[in-house]
């Protein structure tokens, strides 16, 4: 099975590209799309968080065979945040995003992580470590951890092993409950290995963050990489079967 | 496939799984590339590079019989003794010449540089410029830095429109530019091993700039090479423009 664990549709309202991505995703072999959508810089925004869902519940009307949709919110809009999420869970929603509203940490995102929590679902947090500096209420790996420490039950997911692998790996081998995926432009060479090595391959997941990546390029990594194939399985669908109880 | 991006040796800042001849070769196998062009990594943060490129001749000379790697010559034009450099570099078998004007402190269109795509030109060898080998975000804490400056590459390629320049390392944003940039300029072209964005990218470039000035490139050992490969290889275009990126266009700059 194949399922793409990281992906923004970003449909116009036209659903032009819902039926792009959904073309793309199905001539190269996937079964599944998870998909979210939110903004980057944006952090309490009640209009902003319901356009995304909007536009994420559109795509996912589009073709609800294929897209398994995520809910997104700003913990810091507090119960009107929760209320997004539960109206997500209402039409469709099987997992929540959280992007840079708020590092994961932050008191604001506690009722979120019980939210996830009360309902077995898994949270996707966008996390990066820079060197260049992270954007304010940027998580970053280190947060991961210690969320994954004080909620062991939360099916934690860090995005993008965290920007820097190297770092991401480190800062979550010791912490068994967090989830990574591999989404987003960096493709180093060796690095799924390092992290299935360290990790176990039930804890990473394929993702491409497309469409502002490219669905070849980001296969080819696990594709490519010197994993057995009873890994490959795990990392590019089998872990994302489990976790969303397909 | 002839892989336009290869390098070998270490970097500094990481490990991997191969950083001499004898590793590379069976990489080049697994991915199912023929001939690579190749230049030193530890050219790249050298202060002075060529005994880096003096190295590596020595270990493609002993190893690759075949002679599959087509070897470039790391060079910093801007370091004292560089023009003896190129000449010794011709007379060693080095076939092309590699900048990294970030990493070695000038721009593309710097009166050094430009000298030494002059003589790079009259010897008949292609010049890569290289725009950056890792993420900007991901680099050590002692040497941050920023990619090359694309309007500086821009400008030198259009200074000698007779050299054969070609844009490596170029992000997303960056191949587009330049081979929108240098369209009238038969000698200008784009390796693609940076390429990883959008979805479908390469679709849109050769739809945009047809296939005759993209070359393929993994950017081995520091990626996957697969990644490179597989977003050319299947890709919803033609098969001759596949063709032509990983293989013909190459084929035609190096006179194979």
């Amino acid at each position: 099975m194949l399922i793409d664990f990281h992906c923004h549709v970003h449909d116009d309202g036209t659903g032009a590209e819902t039926d792009a991505v959904a073309e793309e995703a199905r001539r190269i072999g996937l079964d599944y799309v998870v998909m979210y959508e939110c903004v980057t810089h944006s952090r309490e925004s009640l209009e902003i968080v319901q356009r995304c869902n909007e536009m994420c519940r559109f795509s996912y009307e589009r073709d609800p065979d294929f897209f398994i949709p995520f809910v997104y919110t700003h913990p810091n809009l507090g119960q009107a945040g929760i209320d997004e999420l539960k109206k997500g869970f209402d039409w469709g929603a099987r997992g929540i995003k959280l992007e840079i509203a708020s590092v994961i940490t932050d008191k604001c995102v506690e009722p979120v992580i019980e939210f996830a929590i009360e309902r077995d679902v898994p949270l996707v947090q966008h996390c990066w470590h820079k060197i260049t500096g992270n954007y304010p209420w940027e998580t970053e790996p280190l947060h991961c951890a210690e969320i994954g420490r004080r909620y062991p039950e939360l099916k934690l997911v860090m995005a993008h092993i965290g920007g820097d692998n190297r770092w991401g790996i480190r800062a979550i081998r010791d912490v068994p409950s967090v989830y990574t995926d591999c989404s987003g432009s960096i493709s180093d060479y060796g690095h799924i290995e390092d992290c299935v090595a360290q990790l176990g391959a039930e804890r990473l997941l394929w993702g491409t963050d497309a469409r502002g990546a490219d669905y070849l390029y980001t296969l080819a990594k696990v594709r490519d990489s010197h994993l057995s194939d009873e890994d490959k399985a795990k990392v590019l669908g089998g872990n994302a079967a489990r976790l969303l109880n397909l | 496939m002839i892989d336009f991006c290869c390098d070998i040796g270490n970097y500094a800042f990481r490990q991997w799984p191969a950083a001499d001849v004898v590793g590379t070769l069976p990489l080049m196998d697994r991915a199912g590339i023929d001939t690579a062009l190749v230049g030193s990594i530890d050219a790249i943060t050298y202060v002075s590079p060529h005994p880096a490129n003096e190295r590596l001749m020595a270990d493609i000379k002993a190893n690759d019989p075949a002679g599959r790697l087509i070897p470039l010559t790391v060079l910093s034009p801007v370091y004292p003794g560089v023009e003896r450099d190129m000449e010794e570099s011709r007379e060693l078998g080095f076939r092309g010449l590699k900048l990294y004007p970030n990493y070695h402190g000038y721009h593309a269109d710097d009166a050094p540089a430009l000298r030494l795509i002059e003589m790079a030109t009259g010897f008949g060898w292609p010049v890569l410029v290289t725009m950056r080998v890792e993420d900007e975000r991901h680099h050590h804490p002692l040497m941050k830095g920023g990619g090359a400056d694309l309007k500086t590459v821009i400008r030198a390629a259009k200074q000698f429109p007779e050299a054969t320049i070609i844009l490596s390392g170029g992000s997303s944003a960056e191949t587009p530019q330049f081979l929108a940039a240098t369209r009238d300029l038969p000698n200008a072209y784009a390796e693609l091993s940076y390429g990883k964005r959008p979805m479908k990218a390469l679709e849109g470039l050769v739809g945009q700039f047809g296939s005759e000035k993209m070359l393929f490139g993994t950017h081995m050992p520091f990626v996957y090479p697969g990644c490179g490969i597989a977003k050319i290889a299947e890709a919803a275009i033609p098969d001759d423009a596949k063709h032509a990126i990983l293989e013909g266009n190459a084929k035609r700059i190096l006179g194979l």
